[in-house]
């Protein structure tokens, strides 16, 4: 069995190599300090400021945000006796370019070795954070770290998947579903298990009263923290909210989602989308598509870098979505009218102008049939530790009992 | 109903006295007012006939019979109808299923006629044809093999296109050969010999009369001068641009090499088969009377001032048994003048760039292909 894959690190070790070295304690001082350093160099590399995206993963590496993770781990475990799993093979996604860190830091901080497979379509961010993760990786400092890591590319190669997979004890899947189905069929050591994250669909929830009532600091707060969650990314994010549910009386959210929709694109004015002629026409396909399935209106904007379509009867329509800034919108009475769109792929929450007790009662009060997590509005694309419902740093590491 | 069937005939009407005019000769303000109000006709024409058009139109806020300029027309995608069959007629009247081809992953257009809108294609290529080759039906090679039009399994769209402009040819000769699609010089020889003296008709898709024709009879050294040839071709630029071949090398070197003095492009799409846009001896793709494009920017749907690059719009008054009278395309363009063509030709002219970027991929001599097919494919 061979398969051909490029390293992305210099002087990387042989897959025998990376399995016949030891895993190392979580939470070790070699992979804080590395962690940490790679914060540093992306703060400090001018190239990095052009990419929030980039920037917020710089924050969530520091030192600081590191040890609260590691004390948020030992207060969920208690005592419990945990070690690493082993080898965890990662296959990131090709539309959020900074996932493959998290997931790989994720896991090297629970002390596994780690094979990082990224596709073979690139972009400018990847590079950046390629390019210093390398420099880093070359010094001796983190020879440590070096010899239980491998970053690899390779287009799509069954071969390749399957001899990576055959020495791993925990595959980690990012994709769409079709990639997710895919993988699957490839084997894993008995012993082994998988992690897999498949498209999800996310949606803000907004209190019509709330946004009428706001001041105009709370209102920017809101719409600066709707823009980052929807434009990062295009709108292609699994959290990215692409339904923006009003919860009020229906002419009442209209009322409000019409001025939100205005500071949104006073917001959208000043910055650049990124997006192309075929995102626009794609929207306007979806838009027409949906118009001719359901009863909809699509609302005027200020121009195609917002797309509107209130929708008579609130539902998901996730198969109809197609990203780059085009919203589905609708309003609901009460929380409890949320409860019939919900499904499995409803992944992320952000809302504004409900406490979270509102929601944690709402929560407690019936299972829910989706949603894996409720953030404040301008958190959608932040990481977590939990994701889709699964605390990754208790997956990624194996308890041992002792009676 | 009655007044349904009276609203039906009275549209027809007024699609039939806009044929009547010269295909190039209606002034702009004319051409405009007319279209505009035929255009609005049939806009509500498909919503009372096209439950889901009706249903797109009042998602976008249109609602009652008003009457719409030119500009405010509104326009479907274009890609809708290879996700959706939309028809404006009953089952029972349908008389042929244009399909365009493409190639496997690919989803194709469906585009439902009956005999009055393919009837009205007929005569829409047939009088925009006429304009350049006249009445007389000319000898034709065409620059492919015969192959294409023989194996109903794999008959491409392409096969379709050749079929429908044979029409327009007597004599037909293939110049290709089936077994490498390499010159066929013999037959070349004996088409050329057998018409010395006469005007002859070349139809060809443009990446087969660069790739198979033009370079290989280049490559050989081979001398063939055409006396009086025309040549029409369509298809796209996307395969030639990758050799960064455009449409002046193009013209140049045909004429340098072969002697063919005339050569015409066309742009057109199945989704609007008949009205195609032609270009004249100065280069540019004229719009027929019943027939015009807009071009709008894709960041609002504005429509756009003359020189300026945005998506093409195209209007035609030609389709009534399904909602393709105002479509959106997904290729880039801008409009050169309206009237003021050296040629002579009335009606605004446009230049086309090729597919904008990042867009669905469709294979090339495809969908430009299909617009010529003739005789029913399915149904």
């Amino acid at each position: 069995m061979t398969g051909n894959y490029i390293s992305l690190i210099p002087n990387a070790r042989s897959l025998e190599q990376l399995a016949s070295t030891s895993v190392l304690f979580p939470f070790s001082d070699e992979a804080l300090q590395f962690v940490d350093a790679l914060s540093a160099s992306l703060f400090l590399s001018p190239d990095s400021r052009a990419y929030p995206e980039i920037l917020a993963l710089a924050f969530w590496m520091r030192k600081a945000n590191l040890v609260r993770l590691k004390q948020q781990m030992q207060q969920r475990n208690g005592d419990a006796l945990l070690v690493p799993r082993g080898t965890v093979f990662h296959i990131a996604p090709s539309n959020v370019d900074t996932i493959f860190v998290y997931s790989w830091f994720l896991s090297l901080l629970c002390g596994n070795r780690n094979i990082i497979r990224l596709s073979s379509r690139s972009s400018a961010q990847t590079e950046i954070l390629l390019s210093a993760i390398a420099k880093l990786l070359s010094a001796a400092e983190y020879t440590n770290i070096a010899e239980r890591n491998l970053l690899v590319r390779y287009g799509r190669d069954d071969q390749v998947t399957t001899l990576l997979s055959s020495v791993c004890d925990v595959r980690v899947v990012w994709g769409g579903n079709a990639t997710v189905q895919e993988i699957r069929r490839i084997p894993l050591p008995a012993t082994s298990t998988e992690v897999a994250f498949a498209n999800k669909y996310s949606l803000a929830l907004i209190s019509a009263d709330a946004w009428l009532a706001a001041d105009e600091p709370t209102r920017s707060k809101w719409t600066k923290g709707f823009y980052n969650d929807a434009y990062w990314f295009g709108q292609m994010a699994c959290s990215s909210p692409r339904l923006i549910v009003w919860l009020g009386e229906a002419t009442v959210a209209r009322r409000a989602a019409d001025q939100f929709w205005r500071e949104v694109a006073r917001l959208l004015s000043s910055s650049k989308t990124g997006f192309t002629d075929a995102d626009y026409v794609n929207k306007l396909v979806a838009s027409d598509a949906l118009a001719m399935e359901s009863t909809v209106s699509i609302l005027q904007s200020h121009d195609n870098n917002i797309v509107r379509v209130w929708l008579d009867a609130p539902a998901l329509h996730e198969e109809r979505h197609c990203g780059g800034g085009l919203f589905f919108e609708c309003a609901i009475c009460q929380m409890k009218d949320l409860r019939p769109l919900l499904n499995r792929t409803v992944q992320t929450v952000s809302y504004a102008g409900i406490s979270a007790e509102e929601i944690k009662d709402f929560v407690r009060s019936a299972p829910l049939a989706g949603i894996d997590r409720w953030v404040p509005m301008g958190r959608a694309l932040d990481f977590s530790p939990v994701w889709d419902g699964f605390d990754l740093l208790r997956v990624l590491m194996r308890e041992i009992t002792v009676d | 109903m009655n007044s349904a069937n009276n609203n039906a005939a009275m549209l027809e009407d007024a699609v039939q006295s806009c044929m009547a005019q010269p295909v190039y000769g209606l002034p702009k303000l004319e051409k405009s007012q007319l279209l505009a109000e035929i255009l609005t006709r049939l806009t509500w024409h498909h919503a009372s006939a096209c439950p889901p058009y009706a249903r797109i139109l009042e998602a976008h806020g249109h609602s009652g019979p008003r009457p719409f300029a030119l500009e405010d027309i509104p326009f479907l995608p274009v890609r809708l109808f290879k996700d959706y069959e939309l028809s404006s007629i009953p089952d029972d009247q349908r008389f042929k299923v244009l399909t365009s081809s493409g190639t496997t992953s690919q989803r194709v257009s469906k585009i439902i006629l009956d005999r009055n809108t393919s009837t009205l294609q007929t005569r829409a290529l047939i009088s925009i044809l006429q304009q350049f080759l006249g009445k007389a039906r000319l000898p034709m090679l065409i620059i492919d093999h015969p192959g294409v039009i023989k194996d109903r399994k794999t008959f491409s769209a392409r096969g379709a296109g050749i079929l429908g402009l044979s029409n327009f040819g007597r004599n037909h000769a293939y110049a290709l050969r089936d077994e490498d699609l390499a010159p066929d010089m013999e037959t070349i020889a004996r088409f050329m010999q057998a018409h010395r003296g006469q005007r002859i008709l070349l139809f060809g898709f443009t990446f087969m009369v660069w790739k198979h024709f033009y370079k290989p009879i280049l490559d050989s050294g081979i001398s063939l001068s055409f006396e009086d040839a025309i040549l029409i071709h369509s298809g796209g630029w996307k395969k030639l641009q990758e050799e960064a071949v455009e449409n002046e090398i193009f013209k140049a070197s045909l004429k340098q090499a072969l002697n063919i003095t005339a050569v015409h492009n066309f742009y057109g799409m199945v989704e609007q088969v008949g009205s195609i846009f032609m270009e004249c001896e100065y280069g540019r793709l004229h719009t027929p009377a019943f027939a015009d494009v807009l071009v709008r920017n894709p960041r609002d749907w504005s429509v756009l001032p003359k020189g300026v690059k945005g998506l093409i719009q195209v209007l035609s008054l030609l389709p009534s048994s399904y909602p393709g009278h105002s479509l959106l395309t997904e290729d880039v363009g801008e409009w050169t003048g309206e009237d003021d063509c050296p040629c002579g030709r009335l009606g605004r002219t446009f230049k086309v760039y090729g597919r904008m970027a990042q867009a669905e991929l469709r294979g090339c001599g495809d969908t430009h292909a299909a617009m010529l097919e003739e005789g029913p494919i399915q149904s």
